[in-house]
């Protein structure tokens, strides 16, 4: 037992506990939590939140500005919809014949399919009083997160996944809308319910005489409420509140909600004379208020002025009641209003503190007061939406019935597509309710890491187009919860991050266990707001302790009570916690900024926590057995925290936590010891060996290379019809490796290749970090990969009966190409597989309907049936080649035949493609050499790549030689070398390995010239490093033209190399024209070249003419054909620019004289003003 | 001067010290081997069926990797230069397909088929480059334990190829075997002044070269090694400060040739030294029809 005390967790041990933390949910956890929240009890709530439902439109509705009350009416009473139970099916689709099939997601993303379950819903019809039999009606579908609890497939094994058409690790996380992937990406949002206290009042004009403010927002069940208390310069305090209008003195508002007395006022706000008689001024200022019915009337004025006295007090009190700080409750609660009152004294007192110089202004941008919100709150923001108007809709439908005396049947009012159509469009688009865009977004699969990344990507919700530097930050709370390296450079750089390997985010506790908490705070020593405001009316001199000297204690933002010793209720709590008694989720943070303690207990979702190991008087909680035990799949992560081992913390209760690093270093002040240190890091940083040896900036830019690398990025890819995708041939295991990438699954979807790679300077082509590869490696399948693209169409059918027709187009049809282009298609209209296709060919034969075909008939009295059908074939992409890898032959939702074909193209290395290594070091292909023109070993080993040496000192990845060196030991030792950050093989101790094996430890050698056989001067560095090839590749940017399209408007040339386009003359270009003085050029590049146009002007009106075609004469609008007409070669666009000028009603007038008679008229100029102008001319 | 010794000898790899010919003459024999030395590889690939996760380009890429035994096949068929169908071709299938026809002489025609029973045990099937059967049995895949591809019950190859002769400069799969020139180090040392640290590097080198060095006096060795010698040089350029110094000389060099299995690792050196041969008379023939 002893030797045990004495055991300390080694970094293995550790690394065992960071596996089982990933391994229980996989790194997509975050979304299925929430989601499955959602799932499970948050879309429950919501349809229990509507009871009944009325028919006539159930909004008020507004004649000028004001609200109207509506006149019920007669029937609305008795014939009504009752609701009831919410259940949720299978997932499913309904085939345009009517029949339910359940799906699977492999369908669903081939037949561009919605993975969604129905939703039913019990409702009961009231007619006249009479209630029917309860009927279960189908309301809409609801797209399934993939592998939540709602799809069938989240408990299968591996096996059966594969059997399925899945990627046995695909952990899910995302929803396939329409056959496409879509991630909610996780928004970072301003924490609610929780006051901000700031210095100024921001930069608005009206803000200029605020000298302290303090803001809260607050919502709940969908209402939103922000309060905004500001000392202005005058010593006074006002308020600014949702819903009512201006600013209004705070005092009011607290006397509004029961605090009558100017005694009861101060003493909430604290009975220390210091602070109340900052307060006087703002209690004069409403001494004329004196009830706290004159306060509601005060507030009335503002919210209903013109109604009379009854209605604006009642509508006062109701705004108070209801809209005005919602997460302490929505209800006429005189208990509710006590705590809103404290609350608005809280943040007085706050502000009064911050005036005095007792606290710093709160910290906007520490994670504490932060929350992500995930797909399951972003989901029910839009079903919360999409059910009240699936309700109003079913309201207003029941009314037109009852108007018209029609029997109501409830399948027929239920419109199940409104609640089916707004998730589905939501999710398609990324378009939420309130402007937000590019909330969702189509999975990025270019490889594994990118996936990954992409589901643990965190969007901030400040704007991109202001500066906020501080924001962009790196915050001290980030450690451990956001990576500190990835992130995008440029405009968005700080506000899109990524999630930590090892961060958890808050479920939120239910209701009930809420409940439950309060009760055992109360327990705990906590003195309800209620009890202590009602006694300091009393001036018991408990009270007043409590007021000013106790801990505040609050909830989720709510002022709950007072508690003696604030540290002590924190310690109590925790020791609870850890025992089981308190959820894992809640945290408590004992904060002593300002003259009191306050404590603040959060069980909201959306923080960010991170687990770490409880240290207990110096002593780490885990023990052996537990890592044994952990590591034999006996134990879960999940034990772990419930036996109080492992805790997670979040950034508040971090504030008062000392976090030891190493096991080592573990004092008795210490409270938790760091989980796994490499933790820190985001999926896209861990591929990175030995990053602590690298500048910083380059771990950033590995973090968005390795989302560029091709690999293997899904094992499903035969079966997967991605509009693009890369596959990487052999791709293989880095041979130096960081334990994070068998974490996050890299090890068995790899995106890279083992290179021996030679640091040196070799014939100059590979300066400007190009990169000479060897034409022999890649002879032998070195970094090969294949491209597949997706080309697919539908055969349509329109109104009127007209269709589309997948087959071989026939001459004759409009658009009709050359016939070989149709060569390879078969009977059936569409390409077989395995059939080389180069640009242009066609791969499914198609002819359309002709576009306008109503007009089109009333113009040439041809009916559409007779008119010439247009080609709308799916034609491969210009200057692409490749190979017909899949054709697809199946049925949309809607019955129409889907065609998909899948073109593959195998990728072999050339000059010009991109690849980098881990360490932010990219280059270009300069050249390839053939093995026996490179320089070798005196093995004989070639290198596969050489970099020049220019590419370090400035840049600082000593990460990359490192790895070069530690590769070589790998390969000569036949292991892998552990290169993860702070924790991996220490670099001495393998330059001890190499040195072993005969070479030297710098990992030198000497070489040969292959052209010459000759010694090279001095040793070569060559070892083995990593490296990924990236998906940008000179054929597909490779362009060039003479001529080709031009576009409609403007007849210029297009732009852009998918529409054959031109090389851009820009601007700076023609600047050097001009300045060349080359006039010639300068009208060839920018006339003759691009859009030159023989344009008619009439000289006697300057107006453009045109060319009578039938009269075969000259025409101008003014003159007729009896205008003066010349031709005028002009940029097309000078004569779009004419019309358009005309178009607004302005003559432009143009004044045209040739060459000739410039001429002329100089030289008669000239020969007036000059009296020996004929001698000069002889 | 002139010697040539040969310090290894085996059919797969062989080292021969040269001493006092020309490195350029001797480098021109190391770029023959790799570039000019014929050797077969499979050239065309006709793919009737393939069930196997491979593509049907990555699979001939594969087939066409393959080492084929070859030291009859010089013998028996064309060279190269007679036998490359791209030259006429490049890529139109019903040329290359009458370009064989018309070329017999040229092409080993060789046939791999294979098929997993749908009602088979194990998962998987590995194809092996054993399993290819060639209509000439002089010409073959040397190493039959290399694993093609996978074969999933139900699934089957039915694959038609045809190797030729050629040349290491089309293309990596006809190099024979790695070689190295290099030259051999002389090693210049005074025990007496010889430190410790540059003995011990010297040891985790050579533990004899270490052991010779540290006894006798000053003296001078002439270090014939077929493997490595970039530890010598780093202990002695920057490890020993004094008593030992590397010199290397590119009068004495040493040629190490491996094959791949294709030839005989001698046959290789005298092919690429004929075909230096050839293109000197070559040359010669031009200029003597000047002259």
């Amino acid at each position: 037992m002893s030797s045990n005390n004495d055991w300390i967790p080694g970094q293995r041990d550790l690394f065992t506990l960071a596996k089982s933390f990933i391994e229980e949910k996989g790194l997509s956890r975050q979304h299925l939590e929430s989601f499955n929240r959602f799932a499970q009890k948050t879309i429950y709530e919501i349809v229990a939140s509507r009871k009944t439902v009325h028919p006539g439109p159930a909004r008020p509705y507004y004649y000028y500005g004001r609200r109207q009350q509506v006149e019920p009416h007669p029937l609305m009473f008795s014939t009504f919809v009752k609701i009831g139970r919410l259940r949720i099916g299978k997932p499913l689709v309904k085939e345009v014949d009517g029949a339910k099939r359940s799906v699977n997601p492999t369908e669903c993303r081939l037949r561009n399919l919605t993975y969604s379950v129905p939703l039913y819903l019990e409702m009961t019809l009231v007619e006249n009083g009479i209630e029917r039999e309860p009927e279960e009606v189908h309301i809409g579908d609801l797209p399934v997160m993939v592998r939540s609890v709602l799809d069938p497939l989240a408990d299968k094994s591996g096996e059966e996944l594969a059997e399925l058409g899945e990627d046995s690790r695909d952990k899910g996380g995302y929803f396939i809308i329409n056959g496409n992937e879509k991630v909610v990406v996780a928004q970072e949002e301003l924490a609610i319910n929780r006051p901000l206290v700031s210095i100024g009042g921001g930069s608005f004009a009206a803000s200029s005489k605020v000298t302290y403010s303090v803001k809260l927002s607050s919502l709940s069940q969908g209402v939103r409420s922000r309060i905004m208390i500001d000392r202005m310069a005058n010593g006074t305090f006002q308020a600014v509140v949702t819903r009512i209008r201006g600013r209004i003195p705070v005092a009011i508002l607290l006397k509004a909600l029961g605090l009558e007395t100017d005694k009861e006022i101060l003493m909430a706000i604290s009975p220390d004379p210091e602070f109340q008689n900052e307060f006087i001024l703002s209690l004069l200022e409403v001494s004329m208020i004196r009830s706290r019915e004159e306060a509601l009337e005060f507030i009335g004025n503002r919210v209903a002025s013109g109604q009379p006295k009854d209605i604006r007090i009642q509508r006062a009190q109701e705004i108070l009641d209801n809209y005005f700080m919602p997460h302490i409750g929505r209800s006429p609660d005189e208990r509710i209003r006590k705590r809103k009152a404290l609350l608005i004294a809280d943040m007085i007192r706050r502000i009064i503190e911050l005036m005095k110089g007792y606290r710093e202004p709160d910290d906007k941008d520490h994670y504490g007061n932060k929350r992500l919100r995930l797909a399951g709150d972003l989901i029910a923001e839009v079903f919360r939406l999409a059910y009240d108007t699936f309700l109003n809709n079913m309201a207003k439908q029941m009314e037109i019935l009852i108007s018209q005396r029609r029997k109501i049947h409830l399948a027929q009012i239920a419109r199940s597509d409104i609640i089916s159509d707004m998730l589905k469009r939501s999710l398609a688009t990324g378009n939420w309710p309130g402007n937000r865009t590019g909330i969702s977004q189509t999975l990025d699969r270019v490889n594994w890491i990118s996936s990954l990344s992409h589901l643990r990507r965190v969007v901030s919700s400040l704007s991109r187009t202001q500066s906020h530097f501080e924001a962009r930050d790196l915050h001290g709370t980030h450690w451990g919860r956001l990576c500190p390296f990835e992130t995008p450079e440029g405009a968005n750089c700080g506000l899109v991050k990524n999630l930590s390997l090892l961060s958890y985010i808050s479920v939120g506790l239910t209701e009930l266990e809420n409940t439950k908490l309060i009760d055992r705070l109360y327990k705990l020593g906590v003195l309800p707001v209620e009890e202590v405001l009602e006694k300091a009316k009393n001036d018991d001199p408990q009270a007043i302790d409590a007021l000013g000297k106790y801990s505040r204690v609050f909830l989720n933002g709510i002022p709950l009570g007072f508690h003696p010793d604030g540290r002590k209720l924190a310690e109590e709590f925790r020791e609870l916690r850890r025992q089981g008694e308190i959820p894992f989720e809640a945290s408590i943070a004992f904060i002593e900024t300002g003259k009191i303690g306050e404590v603040y207990v959060n069980t909201d979702a959306g923080r960010l926590m991170r687990p770490l190991i409880v240290v207990e008087n110096g002593k780490i909680k885990l023990t052996r057995e537990h890592i044994e035990k952990t590591r034999k799949g006996e134990i879960s992560f999940t034990d772990l925290v419930k036996k109080g081992i492992i805790e997670y913390i979040d950034p508040e209760e971090e504030e008062n936590v000392l976090v030891a690093l190493y096991p080592e270093d573990v004092t008795k002040e210490h409270t938790h010891l760091e989980m796994w240190i490499p933790g820190i890091f985001g999926v896209a940083a861990s591929t990175i060996p030995f990053l602590e040896h690298n500048q910083s900036p380059r771990n950033t830019y590995q973090s968005a290379m390795a989302k560029q690398a091709l690999g293997l990025y899904a094992a499903n890819y035969k079966l997967r019809t991605d509009s693009r995708g890369h596959l990487f041939y052999y791709p293989q295991k880095p041979l130096v490796q960081t334990q994070a990438l068998d974490l996050i699954g890299f090890n068995d979807r790899p995106a890279g290749i083992n290179a021996v790679v030679a640091i040196m300077s070799f014939s100059g082509y590979n300066i400007e970090d190009a990169l000479i590869f060897n034409k022999s490696s890649i002879d032998r399948g070195f970094a090969r990969s294949t491209f597949f693209r997706l080309y697919s169409t539908i055969e349509n059918k329109y109104a009127g009966g007209l269709e589309d027709e997948i087959t071989i187009p026939q001459p004759g049809v409009i658009d009709y190409k050359q016939p070989e282009h149709y060569r390879h298609l078969g009977p059936d209209g569409i390409i077989a597989p395995e059939v080389k296709v180069y640009g242009e060919d066609v791969l499914i034969g198609k002819v359309s309907p002709p576009r306008f075909t109503a007009e089109q008939q009333l113009v040439t009295g041809v009916s559409p049936f007779q008119a010439r059908k247009r080609d709308t074939s799916v034609v491969m992409r210009p200057k692409e080649t490749g190979i017909v890898d899949t054709v697809l032959i199946t049925q949309t939702i809607d019955g129409n035949k889907l065609v998909k074909v899948r073109v593959r193209d195998e990728r072999i290395p050339e000059i010009g493609d991109k690849f980098a290594s881990r360490h932010g070091q990219k280059g270009v292909i300069g050249m390839m050499f053939p093995q026996y023109d490179l320089p070798y070993t005196e093995d004989g080993i070639n290198p596969d790549i050489i970099i020049n040496p220019h590419a370090f000192p400035s840049r600082m990845t000593l990460g990359q030689l490192i790895e070069t060196i530690a590769g070589k030991v790998a390969a000569l030792s036949g292991r892998f070398v552990d290169g993860t950050p702070f924790i991996g093989e220490k670099v001495e101790d393998i330059k001890m390995e190499l040195l072993s094996k005969g070479l030297p430890e710098d990992a030198s050698e000497i070489m040969y010239d292959g052209r010459t056989g000759l010694m090279l001067n001095k040793p070569i560095v060559i070892g083995i490093v990593y490296y990924q090839r990236l998906h940008h590749m000179v054929s597909d940017k490779m362009h060039a033209r003479a001529s080709g399209p031009v576009q409609m408007l403007t007849r210029q040339p297009t732009e852009g190399r998918a529409k054959k386009g031109g090389l851009r003359f820009g601007e700076m270009e023609r600047d050097t024209l001009i300045g060349h003085g080359t006039a010639m050029v300068l009208r060839d590049r920018l006339l003759e070249n691009s859009d030159a146009y023989i344009m008619y002007v009439c000289r006697k009106c300057g107006h453009i003419a045109w060319f009578n075609a039938n009269k075969r004469k000259f025409e101008c609008p003014i003159h007729g054909t009896d205008g003066d007409i010349v031709p005028v070669k002009v940029p097309y666009a000078f004569k779009l620019l004419l019309q358009e000028i005309t178009s607004l009603m302005i003559k432009p007038k143009l004044l045209v004289s040739d060459i000739s008679s410039v001429v002329e008229r100089e030289v008669k100029e000239k020969g007036s003003n000059s009296s020996n102008g004929k001698e000069e001319k002889g | 001067m002139k010697s040539v010794k040969i310090l290894e000898s085996s059919p797969n790899r062989i080292a021969v010290a040269v001493e006092g010919f020309p490195l350029e003459l001797v480098n021109s024999v190391r770029r023959a081997i790799l570039s000019e030395v014929p050797v077969m590889a499979i050239e065309w690939v006709y793919v009737t069926r393939n069930d196997s996760a491979l593509f049907n380009e990555m699979l001939s890429h594969k087939l066409g990797l393959l080492v084929i035994k070859s030291d009859k096949a010089i013998e028996k068929y064309l060279p190269p230069e007679e036998c490359r169908a791209d030259l006429e071709c490049s890529e139109d299938p019903s040329c290359v397909d009458a370009f064989i026809t018309k070329k017999p002489e040229c092409f080993v025609r060789m046939v791999l088929k294979k098929e997993n029973p749908t009602d088979a045990q194990e998962a998987f099937l590995t194809v092996k480059a054993s399993d290819i059967e060639s209509e000439d049995p002089d010409v073959y895949p040397v190493h039959g334990e290399t694993q093609l591809t996978l074969l999933a019950p139900g699934q089957s190859l039915d694959v038609e190829m045809y190797a030729r002769l050629g040349r290491g400069k089309e293309h990596a799969k006809f190099i024979p075997a790695v070689v190295v020139l290099k030259y051999v180090p002389v090693i210049k040392y005074d025990s007496k002044s010889i430190a410790e640290e540059c003995l011990e590097c010297i040891r985790k080198y050579s533990p004899e070269l270490a052991e010779t060095v540290s006894k006798g006096s000053k003296s001078r060795i002439i270090w014939y090694d077929t493997g490595n010698t970039s530890l010598l040089r780093y202990c002695a350029e920057r490890v020993c400060e004094t008593g030992l110094k590397v010199e290397y000389d590119k009068n004495r060099l040493i040629l190490v040739v491996e094959s791949h299995g294709a030839l005989d690792s001698r046959k290789i050196i005298s092919l690429a030294i004929k075909e230096l041969d050839k293109k000197v008379r070559v040359l010669q023939d031009k200029i003597g029809g000047v002259a």
